[in-house]
């Protein structure tokens, strides 16, 4: 280990030590920077829960649907069990009223079909308003008496109406049609119901939720004694249904029987059809919580498109902003609100309304903004790398010919990097520079600067007359110069006297006394223009 | 070289970013297509496992999941769907795909809101259909009406009360081949019961129809009732039964009869084998097993053997091309012959594509376990070769009449059965009542539908 270090160690010196461009350095600083603006934004983001935005925006979106469907649901139930409640004592008077009429006891009427039929009759109409009221799709009554005591299993069979609607589709209850599930066929001829396909006389109470319980429990008050049962299948039908269960209760406490109302699976999907959100379909339920586990096969839900969700049981795993529901099959995120839809102690059911969202949904919502956010930082990134490879070398460039105008002995005054520290610096090279040359050469500062004026009046020449200063630098003649530059003697003498003006001296020994002068001195490049014209 | 670099660094966070996207499955919502469908009604259906399996495999794959929001009766679906159409209040918002019979598409004002299904099967697809099924949903060259399942009209006999019965009088089930033979068992029924139905007919008015044409002669002229010979011979074999009590005149279906004892034969679609149960429940809350067997649609002794065809098709509304298509999916994979057969037996339908006869309906049919289902595919066995299908004509009215002429001759043969009983209970002559009442009231009948 204490190897390993020292190596990288050395390699840290090595690298320290090797000698890398002042762009690429500067480059590398940058990155840095960047390195560092990112992972300070990486941290902020995080710490702001940035990253984790998709989740509390499923939270709010389920705990708006969630307030919203169970508060819609509370209401329905709500109405449903003051109707129910309202029916049993709308019956139970009915009951004694017609007990009274024909001075009967309520176990009289067994093995009486006539005064059952009259019963069923007069309940009839009680049954029918309170159906077409409800938000259900079933009415029913069952009464603790039989037609025939002497049928068999008849210590299980009791009479009763149970009104369906036919069709839930229908809302509009003056075209709704109602079949006769169970009760005498007379009634339902008589008040024009079709039997229904699976039509029976009597109930068969074995079968039937809470009857025994109710029956048994003595309930003194409907109103502290109702319940829903659990979503079971009507019998030989293709529905299934939650019932309302309110026990008829006479004045003076007597057990009449049972009434209610059913909510079909069918009829609560269509009051409670799904809402779309952003996330996707987001589904209701109503359901028993049982030992953390959402029974959807107990309760109702709202549409879904994915088939058989009304069959799932999911376990709950609460994880921060939401639920997680997970069945064999199936897997939803959602939340879960308990509430309270009875009031008998036989029934400790607890309710929940939930709002779920499949899971995979969520998933994808979450990928895509991931997505989004991955890109954003890519951008940013990239964006800051361009920057800084396009900042450092603007910056370095000038520098660096600078540095190299100093290598090749170039640094002219006029050389400006636009940094002023830099600029200074070169100043002062060149100066040291020239204070060089000078020292080099061991002429007097006068003349040196006599050799400078005399190279700055050079660059006043045109080109005709520097061609013309050149053949005299290379050592020729006057006479010579009309052959070699094709033009006439007077041209040439013409431009000899714009020389010697401009160069301000009197005569061509004057002149080529100052050229082999500069040549000793090592400066004869400096009057030579970089292209002969 | 520099670009090159830059190129380089945007290419990589190409890269990363459609890497990202392939982490993003493609959970698309599936398509929810409602269903409106008669196969069942309120009793356990087998279509709803079928529409579950479709769900779950070539939904699941496809993307399509069926909803049944409604399962219901012809005549219901089309007082909906015409109320949903014509937007009356209180109207249900129409599905996807709903059951209906060609009077229906009819009685539609716009029947371009319904998806002409030759959009989206090929001409070779439709030739393994049966072409009668096809040309009876067939709307001006638009295939408007999917067939999905045909039935047809069958007599069936609570075989123990009426061996009981028989057993006593001397009936005979080979009686009920004829209406003559049967109305007169039901007469007798009505004697040897005490006023009690021996028969319920779910379709009096194809008893007249389809009885008229078997006749010889044509119900409807220019639309119009015909009130030809035959109606008055079909009047005289139907009305002294119904008079005596022997013929079921209540409202309702038939089944309901049969089940609560009231009559102990029923004319009834061969689809009502579903709806019957093995059990009758008298008055006195006691109940009797039974058995239930059905026999071919009666004929006149001196008419042809007809029966009407039944069974309505599958129709789809108009929408999106994606839930059309969809929509056709779900149709074409409940009627590929394995399946349609499948499908069809379950519920006493016949198949409509020839393939299904060929191959795979009698396989399906020995399988059955349950009497009633083996005894009725038997019965349909045997009518097939011998009896000629009726399709009921096409024109607006047509439902209209239907209606009036059932409604007219229920009220009128339960008015002349009331003038029986008065009769009777003032003393008067059974026989010459009857033969009275029913002349009376054929000529009634005739002044209020002409």
């Amino acid at each position: 280990m204490k190897k390993y270090l020292e190596n990288l160690k050395m390699i840290y010196r090595q690298m320290k030590n090797r000698s890398t461009s002042m762009q690429k350095k500067l480059m590398y600083y940058f990155l840095s920077i960047v390195s560092a603006i990112i992972c300070i934004l990486l941290i902020i983001c995080s710490v702001t829960d940035v990253f984790s935005f998709s989740k509390q925006h499923l939270n709010q979106c389920l705990s708006m649907t969630l307030e919203n469907s169970s508060s819609k649901i509370m209401q329905q139930f709500d109405r449903t069990n003051a109707q129910g409640i309202k029916l049993s004592s709308k019956i139970s008077t009915e009951i004694e009223y017609l007990l009274k009429k024909n001075n009967r006891s309520f176990e009289s009427l067994n093995n009486d079909p006539m005064q059952i039929r009259d019963l069923q009759q007069s309940m009839y109409n009680l049954l029918n308003t309170a159906l077409e009221s409800s938000e259900g799709s079933g009415a029913y009554v069952v009464l603790d008496v039989t037609v025939n005591t002497a049928a068999k299993d008849s210590e299980f069979s009791r009479c009763g109406l149970y009104l369906r609607r036919t069709s839930v589709n229908d809302s509009n209850p003056v075209n709704s049609e109602t079949a006769l599930f169970r009760g005498m066929k007379e009634v339902a001829r008589k008040n024009k119901l079709e039997l229904h396909n699976r039509w029976n006389m009597e109930f068969n109470i074995k079968k039937f939720p809470y009857y025994m319980e109710m029956q048994q429990s003595s309930p003194m008050r409907a109103a502290n004694s109702y319940l829903w049962a659990k979503k079971e299948s009507l019998t030989d039908t293709w529905e299934k249904a939650m019932l309302l269960v309110v026990p008829i209760i006479g004045s003076q406490g007597e057990f009449y029987g049972i009434c209610g109302v059913e909510i079909s699976e069918l009829y609560f999907r269509l009051a409670h059809p799904s809402s779309e959100s952003k996330f996707g379909t987001i589904v209701t339920a109503l359901s028993p919580n049982e030992n953390g586990n959402l029974c959807l096969s107990k309760g109702l839900c709202g549409a879904d498109n994915r088939g058989k969700f009304s069959e799932q049981i999911f376990c709950i795993k609460p994880s921060g902003n939401f639920n997680y529901y997970t069945s064999d099959e199936r897997k939803y995120v959602g939340l879960s609100k308990e509430i309270s839809i009875s009031s008998s102690p036989l029934n400790d059911t607890e309710w929940t309304v939930s709002v779920l969202l499949p899971a995979s949904n969520f998933r994808e919502y979450a990928v895509k903004r991931k997505v989004i956010y991955i890109t954003v930082f890519a951008a940013l990134l990239l964006i800051m790398i361009i920057m800084s490879v396009f900042l450092s070398r603007k910056y370095v460039q000038p520098i660096a010919k600078q540095l190299e105008a100093i290598q090749n002995g170039n640094l002219t005054h006029e050389s400006k990097t636009g940094l002023s520290e830099i600029d200074e610096l070169m100043n002062f090279l060149h100066t040291q520079q020239q204070n060089t040359i000078s020292e080099n050469t061991g002429i007097p500062e006068g003349i040196q600067e006599i050799f400078d004026n005399f190279i700055e009046r050079a660059k006043t020449l045109t080109n005709a007359e520097y061609n013309i200063l050149e053949y005299y630098i290379e050592g020729y003649q006057i006479m010579e110069i009309p052959n070699l530059a094709y033009i006439s003697m007077s041209t040439v003498r013409r431009h000899n006297r714009s020389i010697y003006e401009k160069l301000e001296v009197s005569s061509r020994d004057e002149l080529m006394l100052y050229i082999d002068l500069l040549k000793r001195c090592g400066r004869l490049d400096e009057l030579r223009r970089s292209t002969k014209i | 070289m520099k670009h090159k670099k830059i190129l380089c660094a945007l290419c990589g966070i190409c890269l990363i970013t459609s890497m990202a996207g392939c982490g993003v499955s493609k959970n698309k919502e599936p398509i929810q297509l409602t269903l409106w469908h008669v196969y069942g009604e309120q009793v356990a259906s087998p279509i709803n496992e079928l529409i579950d399996e479709f769900n779950s495999t070539v939904g699941q794959k496809e993307g399509i999941q069926i909803t049944v929001t409604s399962v219901s009766n012809s005549n219901k679906i089309h007082e909906g769907v015409l109320a949903a159409v014509n937007h009356e209040p209180g109207a249900p918002e129409l599905p996807d795909i709903f059951n209906c019979y060609p009077k229906t598409v009819s009685a539609m004002q716009d029947s371009d809101m319904l998806v002409d299904y030759r959009d989206y099967f090929s001409d070779a697809d439709l030739e393994g259909y049966i072409k009668e099924f096809l040309d009876e949903g067939t709307f001006d060259k638009r295939l408007l009406i999917f067939p999905v399942a045909k039935s047809t009209e069958l007599l069936f006999i609570n075989k123990t009360l009426f061996d009981r019965f028989a057993k006593e009088t001397g009936a005979k089930l080979d009686d009920l081949a004829t209406w003559e033979g049967l109305y007169k068992a039901a007469s007798l029924y009505a004697e040897w019961s005490g006023g009690k139905a021996f028969l319920a007919n779910d379709y009096p008015f194809h008893y007249f129809q389809v009885g008229v044409q078997a006749l010889g002669e044509d119900f409807f002229r220019d639309e119009q009732f015909s009130f030809c010979q035959s109606y008055q011979t079909a009047w005289d074999v139907l009305a002294p039964a119904a008079i005596k009590g022997g013929v079921w005149l209540g409202e309702g279906y038939a089944t309901e009869a049969l089940r609560t004892g009231d009559a102990i034969a029923t004319l009834a679609s061969s689809a009502s084998v579903l709806y019957y149960e093995n059990i009758v429940t008298y008055e006195d809350n006691t109940s009797e097993e039974i058995e239930i067997i059905s026999l071919p649609y009666p004929n006149f002794e001196n008419g042809k053997k007809m029966v009407m065809q039944r069974g309505s098709g599958f129709c789809t509304v108009k929408s999106t091309p994606e839930r059309e298509k969809a929509a056709c999916t779900f149709i074409k994979w409940l009627t590929a012959p394995e399946q349609n057969t499948k499908f069809v037996t379950s519920l006493g339908y016949v198949p409509v594509c020839y393939e299904a006869y060929d191959k795979y309906l009698i396989k399906e049919t020995e399988q059955l376990t349950d009497p009633k289902y083996k005894d009725l595919y038997k019965t349909i066995q045997d009518i097939n070769p011998d009896y000629e299908f009726v399709y009921p004509p096409r024109f607006d009215s047509y439902l209209d009449s239907e209606t009036a002429f059932t409604v007219t001759v229920r009220r009128l043969l339960s008015d002349a059965r009331q003038e029986y009983i008065d009769i009777v209970d003032a003393g008067g002559n059974p026989d010459s009542a009857v033969y009275d009442i029913s002349g009376k009231y054929f000529e009634r009948l005739q002044s209020e539908l002409q």
